[in-house]
């Protein structure tokens, strides 16, 4: 009995330190608490996703461009754009310029008055240019409404909406080579193990490559060795780590608990 | 009891580990991949490091003559290089003579013991660690004539050299040895570990325009009995193997589809 | 004056001979046995044990030799050697083994 009870004495404090340390899987009420309120908090649906781009903007004496993801990504996959079109996933890393765009790269691949309208256009400035956003919330809900919901980032389920065929966004550009052929052997969801049972997730990477490529992840993001990602933890990922390089951004972000960890209830 | 804390521990310091690991690394731009900073003895002599651009020099002359001929190791800095070689007219000097010429332009001197203010801007040309836009210029204007790629350097150089929009010249006068003509080994399929990936095919030919043999045999590629070594793409991204010169000068290996190609 | 002269001469020749010597330094004698034995690297898998091993002799004199040279020269031709060498090395072991297994 006594022995039982040294041991516990013993156990406790160590596994208090393996779990601050390891950060995977079952964390106490304060740590997860802790974790949640680093999380950004769940903004309007119609602004999940918007990039402001100021900075060349603002020399340039005009307003800053909004540039809202939802609206392309209804269109396009994300490899269009950051992967043929080279946008980068990081802001401020792609140099765009006004010069870029006009002959024909970065957003003048597509607004060139051909597809949607051009960036040469003088009457469309104010289209990306935006001083007011009331126009574009009034889009967006008039977008999103037919559209499977989801309770947070920009309320929609995009991944169901492409399931359901409710939106086709288009994987290539003219002239680029179709992507490779998507193995069988990974079309089954991965399971991924946690300290608990109730909080294991499930990944698919159907879901995942019907908007990118394999580079888009592999090797950078995770390695293709599963050991490798041995500080995969729920903070690492919350700070713009593995899944939180889009999923935080503008991919479903973090707080949709269950959407990853599927027996898990959001809080 | 013991145990446990000794696990508890190792979990602690493990955890600490590879922190930098799941972020997304910034990918180079076009004109940048293929860049090698050579810094073995530069600074010390008080310059900037060489920044040296791969597109530039693929363009004009295959792998070979500077990685077989002229004697240029495949990893940065493994040369060792010093200012006195390329002076003597060996590495860089081999070419960067101020006498050899390229079509109708005579390829500048590389290195000297002393110079003039002007003979610094020479200097510069490859001591040059800040940004280029010149160079950056000249990079899209080529890349306009080429074919395009999404990966690397954006341009498909295999069927730049198809269409004969580049001519890499193979021998330099004086140093190339007169070799007879290969024969070239047949290409092969890889099978791919996972299931349902398409096959490898690895074309003897495609590598050996510009590599000839001895470039991957067998300092790269060591295995006798095709089939014995197996590779993964952990080791390949790790650079070793394909890696050595796909992810840096060659299209990435992330790039599946141009390796995983046999049809299923 | 004579003698002078006879000294000039002596000089002279004595130059000459030197800048002769100097000429073929410039162009060592292992150059053309290295040219040889390298060049055949492209027909390296159409040659017999026989011949690739009399080459791989061939460049085992080449190394002591070019160890002889200066720092720039051991640098190139011992890395191109070492190149050639290797191939050879391989290539041979490949027939060997193929052999072997028939």
């Amino acid at each position: 009995m006594n022995g039982a009870r040294m041991a516990i004495r013993w156990c406790v404090p160590w596994l208090v330190v393996l779990l601050l340390a390891s950060g995977v899987g079952a964390m106490d009420r304060d740590e997860l608490a802790k974790v949640l309120k680093a999380m950004p908090p769940n903004g309007p649906f119609w602004k999940y996703g918007n990039v402001r781009m100021p900075f060349r903007s603002k020399q340039a004496g005009m307003d800053p461009v909004i540039f809202p993801h939802w609206n392309h990504r209804a269109r396009y996959t994300c490899r269009v754009c950051h992967l043929d079109l080279g946008f980068s996933m990081r802001q401020g890393d792609s140099g765009i310029t006004r010069g870029q765009n006009v002959a024909g790269k970065f957003c003048g691949a597509c607004h060139d008055g051909g597809i949607a309208f051009s960036v040469q256009d003088d009457a469309s400035c104010d289209r990306c240019h935006l001083k007011d956003t009331t126009a574009l919330e009034a889009r967006f809900a008039e977008f999103s409404e037919s559209l499977p919901m989801a309770s947070f980032g920009n309320g929609i389920d995009w991944a169901a909406a492409i399931r359901k065929g409710l939106i086709t966004p288009a994987n290539t550009l003219r002239g680029t080579a179709p992507a490779i052929q998507f193995p069988d052997k990974l079309k089954k969801p991965l399971k991924l193990g946690t300290a608990s049972l109730r909080s294991d997730v499930t990944f698919s990477h159907q879901d995942h490559f019907a908007e990118l490529d394999c580079s888009s992840c592999h090797p950078d993001l995770f390695k293709i060795k599963q050991k490798a990602t041995a500080d995969f933890t729920m903070d690492s990922n919350i700070y713009g780590n593995f899944c939180g390089a889009c999923h935080m951004l503008v991919a479903f972000p973090m707080n949709d608990c269950k959407r990853c960890h599927t027996l898990m209830a959001n809080h | 009891m013991k145990r446990l804390a000794l696990v508890c521990l190792i979990l602690f310091v493990g955890s600490g580990v590879l922190w930098a690991a799941g972020t997304k690394k910034k990918k180079p731009l076009p004109y940048q991949y293929g860049s090698v900073t050579i810094n073995n003895f530069s600074q010390q002599s008080g310059m900037p490091p060489v920044v040296f651009d791969h597109w530039l020099h693929r363009k004009n002359y295959t792998c070979r003559v500077c990685h077989v001929d002229i004697g240029f190791g495949m990893t940065a800095n493994s040369t060792k290089m010093r200012a006195a070689d390329n002076m003597k007219g060996y590495f860089c000097g081999t070419c960067h003579n101020g006498s050899t010429t390229l079509g109708k332009n005579r390829i500048f001197a590389s290195c000297a013991t002393s110079y003039s203010r002007d003979d610094y801007k020479r200097c510069v040309r490859c001591h040059a660690i800040e940004k280029d836009p010149a160079r950056e210029e000249a990079f899209h204007d080529f890349l306009e004539r080429m074919p395009r790629e999404t990966l690397g350097n954006g341009i498909d150089w295999e069927k730049a050299e198809l269409g004969g929009l580049i001519k890499p010249q193979d021998t330099v006068e004086g140093v190339s040895l007169k070799k007879a003509g290969m024969k070239v080994q047949p290409d092969f399929a890889l099978k791919a570990k996972m299931e349902g990936m398409p096959d490898i095919i690895f074309s003897h030919s495609k590598h050996t325009v510009w590599n000839g043999c001895e470039l991957c045999h067998p300092d790269i590629f060591v295995g006798i009995k095709r089939g014995t070594t197996k590779y993964s793409m952990i080791e390949l991204f790790d650079g070793k193997y394909c890696g050595v010169c796909h992810d840096k000068v060659a299209f990435p290996q992330s790039d599946c589809k141009r390796c995983h190609a046999k049809p299923v | 004056m004579t003698g002078k002269k006879k000294v000039l001469a002596v000089v002279a020749a004595v130059l000459l001979v030197l800048s002769q010597g100097g000429a073929l330094a410039a162009e060592p004698s292992w150059r053309t046995s290295f040219e040889e034995t390298c060049a055949r690297s492209n027909e390296a898998m159409t040659l017999s044990v026989g011949e690739l091993t009399a080459l791989l002799e061939r460049c085992v004199t080449l190394e002591k030799a070019i160890q002889q040279e200066e720092e720039s020269v051991r640098k190139v031709y011992l890395k191109r050697l070492q190149l050639c060498r290797n191939l050879y090395a391989y290539v041979l072991d490949y027939k060997k083994n193929s052999e072997s297994a028939k």
